[in-house]
């Protein structure tokens, strides 16, 4: 079992709107831009301290939004999206990446992950309750 | 393909990787670059990251 998950190749799907993550653990990751976007974990876009988002805001992304124009790696723990829109202020945890990943082995063992493509509160908390990551 | 090369394929693009304290790097540092079929390649010891080029 491997300590710490992190990536061992990324494949920028970007005209395609996903990417693709070969994990240290083996796992074979598919994540889509949308949902990405829909999961910004800034503070921004996510709300802090109780107080809403963006996102709680909004209904739809524009095209700019959930296209991807650059990646840059940070340290050894997230990657930072640059949005077309020139969005750049979420920081995307491995884990975090990890819980959204949208491959066919993780839409089958957590098939009510999304509402409206966010994750659920219910599963952010079975996460926190289970320990796992 | 050299970082000054790669930059010309997409201008404006930011494409950099850090591997912790001791040894960051990004376009400018020694990161081996490799044209693909589709777009480049940015490879280190840690990470390889496959891009394909948007249309302008």
């Amino acid at each position: 079992m491997t300590e710490y998950l992190e990536p061992l190749e990324i494949e920028l799907k970007r005209n395609d709107g996903y990417m693709l993550i070969k994990w240290n653990d083996g796992h074979a990751g598919r994540n889509t831009f949308v949902t990405m976007r829909w999961n910004c974990p800034c503070a921004g876009c996510r709300g802090e301290m109780g107080s809403k988002g963006r996102l709680d805001f909004i209904k739809l992304l524009t095209p700019e939004e959930v296209t991807l124009a650059s990646l840059e790696a940070v340290g050894l723990y997230a990657l930072r999206p640059n949005w077309k829109d020139g969005h750049e202020t979420g920081l995307y945890t491995y884990e975090h990446l990890r819980d959204l990943c949208e491959c066919d082995e993780c839409k089958a063992k957590f098939p009510d992950r999304f509402e409206n493509f966010r994750l659920t509160e219910k599963f952010q908390a079975d996460k926190r309750r289970s320990g796992r990551s | 393909m050299s970082p000054q090369s790669l930059e010309q394929l997409q201008s404006g693009m930011v494409l950099s990787a850090e591997g912790g304290d001791k040894d960051k790097f990004s376009l400018e540092a020694p990161v081996e670059i490799f044209k693909t079929e589709t777009g480049f390649q940015l490879k280190t010891d840690k990470l390889v990251l496959n891009v394909d080029l948007l249309p302008e």
